[in-house]
């Protein structure tokens, strides 16, 4: 019997990375091969696909998920036991298709999700291959711009609604010749910020934990600055400061849906007090584009707005990310190409479901000349260094030092002369196309 | 050939998680078993612990690692060669004849915990059960940062973020019921705190208090205090704090400034402050109360309180130390690290002594080693480890939990060291 066929498949509830519960799925292969993955559901409790996905009721707030594990251990395993985890469409065909078409929806997200990459990697230990090799072959040799957390948000100036901890800020280092020089810049840059910081404002920044890749946001809380422009010129000072002024650059995830008023179509305590409207917030970030260093966009505008998206890509000249914008849902990003709505989707490899899903989105994005940023909210922890390696991302979110770092470093060595470190034509942008002289 | 000879060393400079620089060595077998670990410099650092080899110069603030990598690939990893990764004593005492100061404690402390690694991968067998045999089988109290610290009250440049206060539950039948009470407390402690201070901070990214929030950390006891008991858990969780007094004092003035509130204290007020935090508030654990040369201060402290009195910087897992310690009663339980002694022999040797004495035994887990951390814990019978009781850490021990199975041994109370909780 081949090596690589599936011997075994087991489930159980973990913490996620969000400290929430999660489950974890693990594919035993006939020659031993193990491959572990947990996923947190991405969908938001009160949907109609959550019923299974979560079991409700009191104990772990309502997100324990003994059922969806139950489906993994009686379900879903038995039918994949004996099919070769390295056919990774045919298992993923089988999945997608139990009990009929809707099995993501009966079975649980998270479920397929889990076990689908567990598929993926039990197929590369199986083989003896690294994890990107198995997902992009020889093809598989870009490391993304080296980024890392630095701010977060809150509800800094009222009115955001469920703004979380939005915005995220990010340092982006990407004219360096390579990952290993740029992450090396990057961490300068971060330790400068976060001295900055705590002797400011007196607070320290979000822990990197071993197993969730992003870290270093310091939550900057009401009533410590005026307006996020104070931030922004914090930022710019820190990376001249350290001389790298052109060479790193920030990133911000805007998520300006959970400031978006859809009844009055204003964005509210935003960046700052007040109200915007679209033809203002459109402005703001043609601004951010212009006068500050930001090199990468994301959700700048309601997930709606598409026409207001394809505005912006056409000229602030910088990357602009579709994340609730597409939401890692194909009919969306194929919308999104034909109106050239934002350059870049971006990836949470376990949310759309299986891994074969994930990449039919990639090939897609791809296909239209449109970037792909991946990033680990769903469980995917530092395995996403090697979705990204595997798909050639040119950047990727928040998540280049710690242990992601240090799998990045690792993948550059193995790779070695053969390694391509994204740079300046890793980032989506007309600004960047002639930097980049393409 | 045997297949857990160590065929090849090799080592790079790379992150930890704390956001420090952090050493990285990969030992592998002649049978392709692999062992990787890492060791950087901690959030306080004591003045006893052993010496680190650092790059020095302007890069990385002078705390790069690539001289530490180095030594390991030119020096202790050449001399490794061809030894057996499975003989762990074998492999220590020959990197312990190089000198520690000059190939860097951080260079063998990475080197030593990759060839255990090895060792364990080549025989095919939990990382816990290589340490610590079939007596391991014994499970840590979890516990959990609730709060850490940060120049709030200024008067220290040397803090990092300390002191971090952690949820520790130990009135429960299992690891499992003792953790999954324990995330319920570290929610409702989020939710509060969100409240309180208008941003969200969850427990995964560490929850700090700015400068400004708070009069003195005394307010943060009575909020931590009113979260267990309106979780329901009161006499079942309890407070670890880490104070890393040494960080705060002054040996000029020898008064302590900025530790929990702006006010400098001389060392009596510290300990009638640190008998008042046991009396009053339900603190089980106190970690380094005082600077780490005051012994005498220890054992007053251990003798009043009744509670766990923790040396980490007071011992620094440094064995001549902990026996003078032991013989006067100073503390009544100890911080086991490798990283801060070099070789797993060295603080197998720790902790042995410490265990034949009754002395309480603690896993530290913050010098880049990860979740590794429970494997040690269990594997040295350490009745408390150090912030793995949630999250990864706790997923890993859930693990060790499940595969150890019925004659799993949960401490419960019996855990925290401290007539309060012993049966003698």
């Amino acid at each position: 019997m081949n090596g690589t066929f599936i011997k075994a498949v087991t489930a159980r509830q973990v913490f996620s990375g969000r400290g929430h519960p999660a489950i974890e799925a693990t594919v035993i292969t006939e020659n031993g091969a193990r491959g572990t993955v947990q996923c947190t559901a991405g969908i938001s409790i009160g949907t109609h696909e959550v019923a299974f996905a979560y079991d409700g009721g009191n104990r772990w707030r309502g997100m324990g998920v003994s059922r969806a594990v139950e489906n993994v251990k009686n379900i879903i395993g038995p039918a994949i036991i004996g099919m070769d985890a390295a056919k990774q469409a045919e298992v993923d065909h089988v999945i997608l298709n139990l009990g009929g078409q809707d099995a993501k929806q009966r079975l649980g997200g998270n479920a397929v999700a889990a076990v689908s990459a567990a598929v993926l990697k039990a197929g590369a230990t199986a083989l003896g291959v690294p994890l990107y090799h198995h997902i992009g072959g020889a093809r598989a040799v870009t490391l993304p711009c080296a980024s890392f957390g630095c701010v977060s948000g809150s509800n800094r100036y009222g009115a955001g609604r469920h703004a979380g901890s939005k915005p995220t800020y990010s340092f982006v280092a990407y004219d360096f010749s390579s990952f290993s020089e740029a992450a090396y810049a990057l961490w300068e840059v971060v330790h400068d910020w976060q001295a900055t910081v705590k002797h400011r404002f007196g607070i320290r920044p979000a822990n990197v934990s071993p197993g969730y890749t992003s870290g270093g946001f310091c939550p900057i809380a009401p009533g410590m600055v005026e307006s996020d422009r104070e931030i922004w010129g914090m930022l710019t000072e820190t990376i001249c400061r350290r001389g790298f002024e052109n060479r790193i650059g920030l990133q911000v995830d805007v998520a300006s849906d959970s400031f978006y008023n859809k009844e009055t179509g204003l964005y509210s305590g935003l960046f700052e007090r007040g109200d915007r409207n679209r033809d203002e917030q459109i402005a703001k970030i043609m601004e951010m584009a212009h006068d500050y260093p930001f090199v990468i966009v994301e959700d700048p505008l309601n997930e709606d707005d598409f026409e207001g998206h394809a505005y912006l890509a056409e000229h602030s000249g910088i990357q602009v990310v579709g994340d609730d914008l597409f939401a890692t849902n194909p009919a969306r990003v194929e919308k999104g190409v034909t109106m050239g709505t934002a350059n870049c989707v971006l990836l949470k490899v376990n949310q759309i479901g299986s891994i074969s899903e994930s990449l039919e989105m990639i090939h897609l994005a791809y296909a239209n000349g449109y970037g792909v940023m991946p990033c680990s909210s769903r469980g995917e922890n530092t395995d996403i260094c090697d979705y990204s390696v595997g798909i050639n991302a040119g950047t990727i979110r928040e998540s280049c030092l710690g242990a992601p770092g240090n799998r990045f470093l690792e993948i550059e060595k193995e790779l070695g002369p053969r390694a391509k470190f994204a740079g300046i034509s890793g980032i989506k942008g007309k600004k960047f196309e002639r930097e980049a002289g393409r | 050939m045997k297949g857990s000879i160590i065929r090849s060393v090799d080592a790079m400079a790379g992150f930890a998680d704390n956001g420090q620089a952090s050493v990285i060595a990969t030992v592998v077998t002649e049978n392709g078993a692999v062992g990787q670990a890492a060791c950087c410099v901690g959030a306080s650092v004591g003045t006893n612990e052993a010496p680190y080899l650092f790059d020095g110069g302007e890069a990385m603030g002078g705390k790069g690692v690539f001289k530490a990598a180095e030594s390991i690939k030119n020096i202790l990893g050449p001399a490794l060669i061809g030894q057996d990764a499975a003989c762990q004593s074998r492999c220590d005492e020959i990197m312990l004849g190089f000198d520690k100061a000059a190939v860097g404690a951080n260079a063998m402390a990475a080197l030593s915990c990759a060839v255990l690694k090895a060792g364990a991968n080549a025989m095919n067998i939990p990382l816990y059960r290589h340490l610590g045999g079939s007596r391991a089988f014994s499970m840590p109290l979890p516990e959990y940062l609730g709060a850490s610290g940060s120049v709030r009250y200024g008067g220290s440049e040397n803090a990092g973020y300390q002191p971090n206060y952690y949820f520790i539950a130990y009135d429960f039948p299992s690891y499992k019921e003792a953790t999954e009470a324990l995330w319920e407390v570290l929610m409702n402690w989020e939710d509060y705190i969100r409240d309180f201070l208008g941003v969200k901070m969850t427990y995964t990214t560490g929850i700090a208090i700015p400068k400004g929030c708070l009069e003195n950390d005394e307010q943060l006891w009575q909020m931590m205090t009113r979260i267990i008991n309106e979780s329901g858990y009161s006499g079942r969780i309890g407070l670890h704090v880490d104070m890393a007094a040494g960080c705060f004092y002054d040996p000029e003035t020898k008064l302590y400034n900025g530790l929990f509130s702006a006010e400098p204290k001389n060392r009596e007020q510290m300990i009638e402050l640190v008998v008042k935090m046991a009396e009053e508030y339900p603190f089980v654990v106190i970690e380094d109360p005082l600077q780490d040369q005051d012994f005498e201060g220890f054992v007053e402290i251990t003798r009043r309180t009744g509670i766990q009195i923790l040396g980490d910087d007071l011992y620094a897992t440094d064995l001549e130390r902990l026996k003078k310690g032991i013989k006067m009663g100073a503390g009544n339980a100890v911080r086991i690290d490798v990283a801060h002694i070099g070789t797993i022999a060295e603080a197998a040797e720790a902790a042995q002594y410490a265990y034949e004495h009754n002395f309480g035994l603690y896993g530290g887990a913050e010098r880049g080693e990860g979740w590794s951390s429970c494997d040690y814990a269990v594997g040295f019978n350490c009745a408390i480890v150090q912030n793995m009781g949630l999250y990864f850490g706790a997923n890993r021990l859930l693990e060790i939990e499940t595969e150890i199975g019925e004659r799993a041994l949960f401490p419960g109370k019996r855990g925290i060291w401290g007539k309060r909780f012993q049966l003698r």
